[in-house]
């Protein structure tokens, strides 16, 4: 290879010195149900992002400030080690429980069926399987969504709740993750084929749709100036909804 | 036969009528030197607000949902951002003070402005005179900002705008 082709593998990069922050202070306070539990939600996405090149919105909404963690346990179980681990519940809704922690940490405990019934329940369940594993210090543990469970996640919502792409949250996420992940494609080739057909189903009808265009250049703030970003992405996307 | 024109809406005609959400009975005389706008272009952009029925016919208020429906859904094809270098300036659409509560951003959006208190993405204003509202008129800085959220945000950024946009409007309902 010529030295002008020649391209050094970039390293992946950690996740933010302020996530993996967040993440060892709720890994400290949660430890005793650590390994029952998956994180999931926006801190999970955000650990995906790997791809140095692109460059996503760096918000931090205070909504995000709330960890979701995924279970096949009982929620009762882990409620006793909660409150031993000085964990209150501060709310419950039908899908969640909200609880409190010292430090001000605060997560969403979301029990995942397993003899799911809806494509988001299915996408739920399988992100308790397909996890990636997250050291924040030499003893603590946290297993991740991995990329294809969050991406159908995304996926199944945007399809159930039916809004057009330029409104829907969750098919911009999707974009995001799809751009700054690198071997999302690869990933998501070899993930089971529900959560492949969960994902090709909105990518299609996101491929198939005009206002693509619009939405990358909401998602990805170099979209407007540099085009090539954005076919870039645009070609993945086409390529994955197939 | 000479045909009529075509009127359109200006960037700067939503200047004047976030002003007269803010404060309906506001004189030209008066939006003019809070919004560093001349007292002529204000009165140009009612003629035109009211055609497009975002000012209320013979009254001087804008109507909200009509001026909040064009803002949410028009703004960002209407007046398209033109974004530029990173440069110092007055913070502006998510990373303006009114989005503070709810969202931190490490990527800013600035009016262009050498006196400016913040650096980030350079955006244009919608008219020359916004960078000076931070120290005039801080109620008219905050709607412009939310503006600007929704011509350069992302989906979620624009829901928290229109949503934020909605408030304020409601709050100066008269």
């Amino acid at each position: 290879m010529s030295a002008s082709t020649a391209r050094e593998p970039v390293a992946a990069p950690a996740p933010s010195a302020h996530l993996a922050n967040r993440i060892l202070h709720l890994a400290t306070a949660a430890a005793p149900i650590l390994n029952r539990v998956v994180l999931a939600g926006s801190a999970a996405l955000e650990m995906l992002i790997d791809d140095p090149a692109v460059r996503l919105p760096r918000l931090n909404f205070a909504a995000d400030s709330v960890f979701q963690l995924l279970s096949t346990s009982m929620i009762d179980r882990l409620a006793v080690d909660l409150q031993k681990a000085g964990f209150a519940r501060t709310s419950r809704t039908s899908t969640a429980d909200r609880w409190r922690g010292e430090r001000g940490i605060e997560l969403d405990l979301v029990q995942v069926q397993t003899d799911a019934a809806t494509p988001r329940q299915f996408c739920l369940e399988y992100a308790t399987l397909l996890t990636h594993t997250f050291k924040p210090d030499a003893h603590l543990a946290v297993r991740c969504a991995a990329a294809p469970a969050v991406l159908a996640l995304d996926c199944a919502s945007f399809a159930e709740k039916a809004e057009s792409v330029l409104e829907s949250e969750e098919i911009e996420r999707a974009v995001m993750l799809i751009a700054a992940r690198r071997d999302i494609e690869a990933e998501c080739a070899a993930a089971p084929a529900e959560l492949r057909s969960i994902i090709v189903q909105s990518l299609t009808q996101l491929s198939a749709s005009d206002a693509l265009h619009t939405v990358l250049r909401r998602a990805l703030p170099d979209a407007g100036a540099l085009p090539c970003v954005a076919k870039r992405v645009r070609e993945r996307i086409v390529r994955m909804a197939c | 036969m000479k045909m009529a024109k075509q009127i359109t809406i200006r960037p700067s005609d939503i200047v004047v009528a976030l002003q007269l959400a803010i404060n309906p009975r506001s004189h030209f005389q008066s939006i003019a030197e809070s919004a560093s706008i001349s007292a002529g272009e204000c009165h140009n952009a009612v003629r035109r607000l009211r055609l497009a029925s975002i000012i209320l016919a013979d009254e001087r208020r804008p109507s909200t949902d009509a001026l909040h429906e064009f803002l949410v859904h028009g703004a960002a094809y209407a007046f398209p951002p033109i974004v530029g270098a990173v440069l110092p300036g007055m913070p502006t659409a998510h990373s303006s003070p009114a989005f503070a509560a709810i969202l931190e951003s490490s990527d800013a959006y600035v009016w262009p402005d050498a006196e400016g208190s913040a650096r980030g993405q350079s955006l244009l204003p919608l008219y020359p005179g916004a960078t000076d509202l931070p120290r005039r008129n801080q109620p008219l800085y905050e709607l412009l900002t939310i503006t600007d959220a929704l011509r350069v945000g992302t989906t979620r950024i624009r829901k928290v705008a229109a949503e934020l946009l909605h408030t304020r409007l409601a709050e100066t309902n008269h």
